[in-house]
């Protein structure tokens, strides 16, 4: 089962992300509500994957990516977008992302994203 | 305090049917459902509810629970004795009605099939027979089946 | 409320509680903004991403409605951010923002009740589209994405491609189709790019401007994304990097000798402006006074309400225990030491159970915001709410139903309470009126007051009014001022001739006065002529763990809560009368109030059949005192109130006043007096 953290600052998005991944063979191990607490958590709890919202408070997606791979180069991101934020997914790719989503996503979405990587 | 097993059960209906609780009051056997019967109880204390029915006793503590307890001889217009530790109360639970019925004793739990119950006709009436809704003959004894509905219904002003 | 909630996806409970709670702090930024008449740089990104979020919840769960308005004003707000300020669109502004708010809360309503949040804003999206041109300065439609450039240069942009390799032997060309609807084809483009351009040392793109380019998604979906490679990876190999990238359906790779192409891209690829965004300012702004980000878990009431019942069983059966004479005779010091430290640890948990029930009153102290500034437009009255003591805790279903009645009452002070400017000038006080919302913990009690400095009541028209629709008899003259107040909040009454959109149909008053007994509080008017009128609620803590005297008549034991009691005594003889029709009354300080023999009338046994050798008891009547004789006081104590069995309860006659039972502390059972129903 992979593990995976959820860093995301609204709770509805992680607690829909969670019972999408849950149903699917996928262990939540945690959640963080912005990118500092998402590079925190990523330190301690070395999930396998990280799914990361980009607009969040303290610091958004693309700086904790930033962050997240100075501490493992091989963490494996991937990016929570919405339509009209392409210059941020763009810059998250060339940090390291291993892809993104855009909201609105289905299940089977997330599913073969996570699965692939 | 005793139990009756399984019989809160409600999937167990079907093996519940045709089952009966026996018990005494005053000289007759009477017999009802016991898929209404939640458990038997040993008397004790019963708070006094003011301005309600003769026949409502009262209210007692049922862990923690408070349930009203009827005199079934009241009700059914037999002459009253006093309560002593063989008295016994049978808690019901009819369509979410919790209510204790103050009975002699208890007698048995066995099993009637519905083709060993006819009609009860007595030839002098009495304020009982608007509970009793058959008569069964067993082994020389004669039952009363009572109607736990019966005795519920109709008491509260709401239906 | 609702009947669904347990049946509800727990996903959209999420989704209504987090989208409300989110409008709720855009209103109080909003309302901030509108006093401060200006938006702050903290504000502006507040709001964005309060729409952000919403934005992308709503999509999320497919209300399409609400995410169109959202993402609608989410770009106007990227614009100003642009801007840096919203120039002279300030009051167009705040109002579509309010307009937009308003109208996401109504789809909320409509889905929390079951119903589909079906319509539009269509006219509330024309305005917004109209703001973002006239403040982009053209008259053209915006663009549909989002930039987050904050550089002014406009040179048109290339992509940064940086073919890493140092040879490249293979040439390729290589056709990518991603999944139908996998959305920003660009930007997925430009990842295959940027996984595979290590490997070359040529490479080109069809389309060549992935970025900046309205058309690109539409060629990509249709035609596909093409690459022009030299690499030294064989043909397997680049396929297999380019289909490890998300979402690509499918891949083609063949040879292909591109060098013809390659010289137009060149001058493309050598231009190195790059277009990269800033990345992360835009959200650090935390606006501390604005936004509470405290650590919180939404826990669902019934949850709340479960635990409570088992604390207050938990409280009874420890009671039980304690009480229990038998136990109370074992000589074991052990056994009582720690039936008492059980005791202790009880009430400890008990206060922190009722604790987590508690929420501060600010909640609904600041949706008063929101009704005094739409009621001050309409009524062209300048108002100013004032607050105090909203830290205030009560138990969260006390909240819920304060709400409808503070908004009435605060309607009630705006429109018949506050004179128009002109007449309070002319009166001699400030043209601005005041409404004043106040809370305080007094005992076991909240004291809410809602005032205001305006014209008061009249006391003549009020029992004009009474006499008419028969509350008090014409010739009724020795009537308190307290009492007079008071008719206000009988059935069917109103004086307002005419009746307005807010209030007046005289639903109103007694309707409040209902909502606040239903939590077993009470509602009393006092008001100055000229001066104001003052309102006050008192509610007791928690609904259904009350304070009452235990009280005993015969055998039996009645509990009196302590909120309705006003004195207790021995009566003296002499102070006892006996009316013509043989109606006992006594004397309290020169008046008479009536006695009621809880004995007779619950017919009751008892010896104690002499008043004087009983007690009487003082308590509120429906605004009336009545004196109800018991024999002896037991004590007060804590009491959880159960509700009597329907079977018995059904039974009893209207008037009879008990209400509750409760299992006392020995075991027994006692009954609770709601002494307004006697």
């Amino acid at each position: 089962m992979k593990k995976v953290l959820i860093v995301d600052d609204a709770a509805f998005m992680r607690i829909t992300l969670k019972t999408m991944l849950e149903k699917n063979e996928f262990e939540v191990i945690g959640e963080a509500p912005n990118g500092l607490e998402g590079v925190k958590k990523y330190a301690e709890l070395k999930p396998d994957v990280v799914t990361m919202d980009i607009t969040m408070p303290e610091m958004d997606g693309v700086a904790s990516l930033k962050e997240i791979k100075k501490i493992d180069s091989g963490a494996k991101v991937v990016m929570i977008s919405a339509m009209g934020q392409e210059s941020m997914v763009k810059e998250s790719i060339l940090a390291g992302a291993l892809g993104f989503l855009v909201k609105p996503f289905k299940e089977e979405d997330v599913v073969k994203v996570l699965s692939n990587l | 305090m005793s139990y009756i097993e399984g019989n809160n059960n409600l999937d167990d209906e079907s093996t519940l049917k045709d089952r009966y609780l026996t018990f005494h009051l005053a000289d007759d056997i009477l017999a009802i459902e016991i898929r209404y019967v939640t458990e038997i109880i040993s008397m004790q204390a019963i708070t006094k509810v003011p301005k309600v029915a003769d026949f409502v006793e009262g209210v007692i503590n049922l862990r923690g629970k408070i349930i009203p307890v009827i005199n079934i001889r009241t009700k059914f217009n037999v002459e009253k004795i006093d309560f002593d530790y063989q008295t016994n109360i049978i808690i019901v639970n009819y369509k979410d009605t919790i209510v204790g019925l103050i009975i002699d004793d208890v007698d048995e739990v066995l099993t009637i099939p519905h083709e060993d119950i006819s009609d009860y006709n007595p030839e002098r009436k009495t304020e009982q027979d608007n509970y009793i809704t058959g008569v069964a003959k067993i082994n020389n004894d004669v039952k009363l089946i009572v109607s736990c509905k019966k005795i519920l219904d109709g008491d509260s002003k709401t239906v | 409320m609702d009947d669904f909630s347990s049946e509800r996806d727990p996903l959209l409970d999420v989704f209504i509680f987090e989208t409300n709670q989110l409008l709720e702090q855009l209103e109080d930024i909003m309302l901030e903004v509108e006093k401060d008449d200006t938006i702050s740089e903290e504000h502006i990104n507040e709001i964005f991403r309060i729409m952000h979020t919403i934005k992308g919840s709503a999509s999320m769960m497919s209300y399409d409605s609400v995410a169109v308005v959202a993402h609608k004003i989410e770009d106007l707000f990227f614009k100003i951010r642009e801007n840096k300020s919203v120039g002279s669109e300030f009051s167009n502004v705040c109002d579509v923002v309010f307009e937009g708010g308003d109208f996401i809360k109504g789809q909320m309503e409509k889905i929390q009740n079951g119903e589909e949040a079906a319509g539009t804003a269509d006219s509330l999206i024309q305005r917004i589209t109209d703001l973002l041109a006239k403040m982009s300065g053209t008259d053209e439609p915006p663009k549909n994405e989002i930039q987050l450039e904050d550089k002014p240069e406009s040179a048109p942009k290339q992509e940064d491609y940086a073919p890493k390799a140092e040879s490249g032997k293979n040439k390729f060309a290589i056709t990518i189709f991603f999944d139908d609807e996998c959305k920003m084809e660009n930007v997925r483009a430009f990842s295959v790019v940027n996984s595979i351009e290590k490997y070359c040392s040529e490479i080109l793109s069809k389309p060549k401007e992935l970025f900046d380019n309205p058309t690109c998604n539409e060629v990509i979906q249709k035609e596909g994304f093409a690459l022009f490679i030299a690499t030294d990876l064989n043909q397997q190999k680049v396929e297999e990097i380019v289909k490890k990238q998300m979402c690509v359906k499918s891949v083609e790779v063949k040879e292909d000798d591109f060098t013809l192409h390659s010289k137009e891209a060149d001058n493309d690829n050598n231009n190195k402006a790059k277009g990269v965004a800033e990345s992360g300012k835009a959200n650090t702004a935390t606006s501390t006074k604005v936004a509470s980000k405290q650590s919180l878990i939404n826990v669902n009431v019934d949850k709340l309400d479960a635990l409570m019942d088992f604390v207050g069983e938990i409280v009874i059966t420890g009671s039980m225990l304690e009480h229990n004479p038998l136990i109370k005779g074992i000589e074991l010091p052990v056994l009582h030491k720690n039936i008492d430290r059980l005791q202790k640890l009880t009430k400890e948990l008990q206060d922190v159970v009722m604790s987590v029930r508690m929420v501060p009153i600010a909640s609904v102290f600041h949706k008063m915001n929101r009704i005094v500034r739409d009621m001050s437009k309409e009524l062209n009255k300048e108002v100013e709410l004032s607050i105090s003591g909203e830290e205030t805790e009560v138990d969260k279903t006390v909240v819920d139903n304060l709400s409808d009645p503070l908004m009435h009452l605060v309607r009630n002070c705006m429109d018949h309470g506050l004179e128009s400017a002109e007449d309070r000038i002319k009166a001699g006080k400030p043209a601005k009126g005041t409404v004043s919302l106040k809370a305080m913990n007094i005992g076991s009690n909240v004291i809410v007051t809602v005032s205001d400095d305006g014209r008061g009541l009249d006391k003549d028209k009020i029992i004009k009014k009474a006499i008419e629709k028969k509350l008090i008899a014409s010739d009724e003259t020795d009537i308190s001022d307290k009492k007079i107040y008071s008719l206000i909040l009988a059935p069917g009454f109103s004086t307002k001739e005419q009746v307005t959109k807010f209030s007046g149909r005289g639903v109103g008053m007694d309707v409040v006065k209902q909502n606040i007994e239903s939590i077993n509080g009470g509602i009393s008017i006092d008001s100055e002529p000229g001066k104001g009128t003052i309102t006050k609620i008192k509610i007791p803590l928690t609904l259904s763990i009350i304070e009452g005297m235990n009280v005993a008549v015969g055998d039996l034991s009645f509990i009196l809560p302590i909120t309705s009691i006003q004195e207790s005594f021995r009566p003296k003889a002499k102070d006892i009368v006996t009316d013509p029709y043989g109606n006992e009354m006594i004397l309290i300080r020169g008046k008479c109030c009536n006695v009621v023999r809880l004995h007779e009338k619950y017919g009751i046994d008892t010896e104690v059949k002499n008043l004087e050798e009983g007690i009487l008891i003082t308590v509120e009547n429906n605004n009336k005192l009545v004196c109800l004789f018991v024999d002896r006081i037991i004590g007060d104590q804590q009491i959880v109130i159960k509700s009597l069995p329907k079977y018995l309860s059904d039974m009893l006659e209207e008037d009879c006043g008990i209400a509750g039972c409760t299992i006392l502390g020995d075991g027994g059972i006692g009954f609770i007096i709601n002494t307004n129903e006697l």
